[in-house]
């Protein structure tokens, strides 16, 4: 009796930790701390997997040619490679270059907006993977001031 | 106690459009505070998952350079009016929220 009696309120804890830990679960990919640290523009994009990365008309990377507030530049990357999995944003002069990555699921438009902040005057890189192979379109932005003070 | 995302998720044709504002300070570390001079500790959002009913639709992965107070908008096929979309976030510190509004 004992016994039945333990093994129910474990399936109970194991099933109210479940529930709990679900907002937690959806995250499917760890992120990488490791990765996202890099400092050095190179090495990021190196350990990201975008080292021979061909350019692509298929991805349509939209940025201002001017920064007016650099600590909020608009951002739009859409790409029509079929099976894009992921979307990613680096900033080559940032002083942590990976700025954002993003998982596309099935179902989801490979289209994301997001607001960045740019240190200095630097080319953006957008980077798809679609396939399991990296694409990347890349684009200069002038900063005036910086978007990190 | 974090804000609460502000979230739209508009209907049109066949595809749902999702638009969140995240208020968060998303520090760098890198700047220093101008009384006391001291280094200001990073402080960010480094995870947001998007749910549409109990399906993820979207997951980030941010780091120190996304603005503060996060502006993220995305488009899905599919979904309808009165669909739930759930989004959810986790900062450094271990800080998390979750918010829900309804497909209009």
């Amino acid at each position: 009796m004992d016994a039945m009696r333990r093994t129910l309120l474990h399936g109970l804890a194991a099933a109210l930790v479940a529930f709990v830990a679900f907002p937690l679960r959806a995250f499917a990919v760890e992120w990488d701390k490791a990765l996202f640290g890099l400092a050095d523009f190179a090495a990021a994009w190196r350990s990201y997997g975008a080292t021979d990365a061909p350019a692509s008309q298929q991805i349509m990377l939209v940025t201002p040619d001017v920064a007016e507030n650099a600590a909020t530049v608009p951002i739009d990357v859409t790409s029509h490679i079929p099976g894009t999995e992921e979307i990613a944003i680096f900033a080559e002069k940032n002083p942590l270059p990976l700025i954002c990555r993003f998982f596309i699921p099935e179902g989801t438009m490979p289209a994301i907006s997001v607001r960045l902040k740019l240190a200095e005057t630097t080319r953006v890189r957008a980077v798809v993977r679609a396939g399991g192979k990296y694409y990347m379109a890349a684009r200069e932005v002038r900063v005036v001031g910086g978007g990190c003070a | 106690m974090a804000e609460a995302i502000k979230m739209r998720a508009q209907w049109r044709d066949g595809v749902t459009e999702i638009r969140m504002l995240i208020p968060h300070p998303m520090e760098t570390g890198f700047r220093k505070d101008a009384v006391t001079g001291r280094a200001i500790p990073a402080d960010f959002i480094h995870t947001l998952s998007v749910r549409l009913n109990d399906r993820v639709v979207l997951e980030g992965h941010f780091n120190t350079a996304v603005s503060m107070n996060p502006v993220i908008a995305f488009k899905l096929k599919g979904g309808k009016p009165g669909d739930r979309v759930t989004a959810s976030w986790m900062d450094g510190k271990g800080e998390q929220r979750t918010d829900e509004t309804l497909v209009r």
